[in-house]
């Protein structure tokens, strides 16, 4: 076990070490002068010459990249253009309300995902399982922005059930923060609650099918003690790796949602910054996306190698 | 030195494996049913200057009217038919994603072809280049490019393949480890087979199965992408219609002309689910390994 952390150690280094170099380099895709696509054909060259140096375009480009791996290894993402703070202050500030509506999304999508798989695997190609396959197939089909936009329609516009965009701290006002998370948590959880469903459904179709099954039975034991103690534990292996790569996708899926909901979280700051060409805020936040979706990954390999000895030596 | 009598021999049993396989795919109803929506989209975007009964640009009557009369799907806040540029929006959708994904589909498999192939240092080369670009969610990857390079379609298209590529790179890259040690490749190098021959005639045949799956998903998810960026304002630039900024742009007028956004919602929601269901179907039919687990 201890080879294997070492291992995944030292490829999880290279991993952080050419994904902050990709981003580094990110900048230099802009046709042109960054800083005269970020200022427009108006500015004069003076303030051009002023940005070209705040984000050090004046510099030969290898002094840039030893400068900008010294400062990203030191936590300093460079600062906003446009608010003149620093990207690294921005990006923790609004850190905590992404991961809340991934947290609670992961959450809700378990709640609903699994019960109905299991069921929809147990009866396998019968009308519960049509019915819960298609509307499984509908939640992977939608688009965030087609499902939050019509649950805004229906539940804040037409219904006025719920609040639509002011946004209030849980700190402030716990009980409007709550109606204010339920449409962003439903609408970025309603693929991965069909990916779970899929996932624990061909799961257990494949266990059910097994002899040690067939025995458990055969001993005489009750079919809830059947499905819950023998079936699911065998089954759910497959589901823990599949939750793993949807915390990823849920990473993504946060950028249409907040910016339908106007969350104050990450992927509204990147949007944000896109819009104004700010591309210090822009790296920082990809930076920060790709590092948490290459944690996460790391940390479902190493709860598949603990659950799964097997693992280990390959 | 052409084609033997062996050669010919295993032609006509693909031959007759791929006609059964296209037979058990025509009895599926909601394969039927799926294969045939797309085809009836598909025409109308290519079809879509004559059939639009309008210009999808030019503001022609009164803003926001409701459905009915010359203008079938009402008119949006611009006072322009709201039928011809869901019908254009269909055109820039489909054409950005089969662009995108045909890209995908050429780099990767011989990405994956040469990585599965020739092992080594190609191998790590590509493999590794695979995981960097896997690292980044899907949608952040594409904005960020997008972003950089400026948005406008061509570059939604060029990031789009990029963000597919690996998911070719390593279906292919699999399949071609398997494959090489078979003993029919090692018979054609043994023979002084080119490589690039081995690879076309062997290897490729022998993987076409996952890849024609993963074109299908591939297809739904790159409209994912590229109607996600055009709401966010990254994609389609105005008076360009896509169904993600008709969508975008109905926002503001929902709550009292709902036509605006149902008709690009439904056509999005619909032709995504089309290509998945045809996706499913098709690996149902090419791989009954999974058939039934999906």
């Amino acid at each position: 076990m201890t080879q294997y952390l070492a291992r995944r150690g030292i490829y999880l280094l290279v991993q952080l070490l050419v994904v902050a170099t990709v981003v580094f380099m990110l900048l230099r895709l802009v046709p042109g002068d960054p800083a005269r696509a970020i200022l427009g054909d108006t500015a004069t060259e003076e303030q051009v010459a002023r940005v070209r140096h705040q984000l050090g375009l004046d510099q030969p480009i290898y002094r840039q990249y030893v400068s900008w791996m010294a400062d990203v290894l030191r936590g300093d993402l460079g600062t906003s253009i446009t608010s003149g703070r620093p990207v690294a202050t921005d990006v923790r500030d609004r850190l905590g309300n992404s991961l809340e509506l991934i947290v609670l999304a992961t959450a809700l999508s378990l709640i609903i995902g699994l019960p109905l798989g299991i069921i929809a695997g147990l009866r396998a190609n019968r009308l519960p399982d049509f019915v819960l396959s298609a509307a499984a197939m509908l939640g992977l089909s939608l688009p965030g922005f087609v499902v939050g936009t019509v649950l805004l329609l229906i539940f804040a516009l037409r219904l006025r059930w719920l609040p639509q965009t002011q946004f209030v701290e849980w700190s402030e006002d716990p009980a409007g923060h709550f109606k204010l998370v339920i449409l962003p948590v439903l609408t970025l959880a309603a693929s991965t609650v069909a990916v779970i469903m899929r996932m624990t459904r061909s799961s257990m179709l494949e266990v059910v099918r097994q002899d040690y099954i067939k025995l458990a039975r055969a001993k005489g034991l009750s079919e809830r003690t059947v499905i819950l103690r023998h079936a699911l534990r065998n089954a759910i292996n497959p589901v823990v790796s599949v939750v793993g790569l949807e915390l990823a996708t849920l990473l993504g899926g946060t950028v249409i949602v907040e910016t339908i909901f106007g969350w104050p979280g990450l992927s509204s700051l990147l949007i944000a910054g896109v819009r104004a060409r700010d591309y210090p805020v822009v790296q920082g936040v990809v930076l920060l996306i790709a590092v948490l979706t290459i944690l996460i990954n790391i940390a479902v390999d190493i709860a598949y190698a603990v659950l799964d000895p097997r693992i280990r030596v390959s | 030195m052409t084609a033997g009598r062996g050669d010919r021999l295993t032609r006509t049993r693909r031959k007759q494996a791929h006609n059964t396989a296209w037979y058990r795919a025509l009895r599926s109803p909601r394969v039927v049913i799926a294969g045939a929506f797309m085809i009836i989209v598909a025409a109308t975007a290519i079809a879509a200057p004559v059939l639009a009964p309008h210009d999808y640009g030019e503001p022609l009557t009164m803003p926001l009217m409701p459905p009915g009369g010359e203008y079938p799907l009402g008119t949006d806040d611009f006072g322009r038919d709201v039928l011809s540029r869901l019908i254009y929006a269909g055109r820039v959708s489909l054409g950005v994603s089969t662009a995108s994904v045909a890209i995908a589909t050429l780099v990767g498999v011989w990405l994956g072809l040469f990585a599965g192939y020739y092992r080594g240092v190609v191998e790590t080369i590509i493999m590794r280049s695979m995981d960097v670009l896997l690292s980044f969610p899907t949608i952040v990857l594409a904005i960020a490019i997008v972003a950089m390079l400026g948005p406008n379609l061509r570059n939604v298209v060029i990031v789009i393949a990029i963000v597919y590529t690996p998911r070719f790179v390593r279906i292919v890259y699999g399949a071609t480890l398997t494959v090489r040690e078979a003993e029919f490749i090692q018979a054609a190098r043994a023979i002084g087979a080119q490589d690039l021959h081995i690879l076309r005639t062997a290897v490729l045949p022998n993987v076409m199965a996952p890849i024609l799956v993963q074109i299908s998903l591939s297809l739904g998810f790159a409209i994912l992408v590229e109607t996600g960026l055009s709401f966010l304002g990254l994609g389609a630039q105005p008076p360009t219609p896509s169904w993600g900024n008709m969508v975008s742009a109905a926002r503001d007028f929902m709550e009292t002309n709902p036509w605006l956004l149902i008709a690009p919602a439904s056509m999005v929601g619909l032709t995504i689910l089309a290509l998945n269901t045809l996706g499913d179907g098709l690996r149902d039919v090419l791989d009954p390994r999974l058939r039934g687990t999906g």
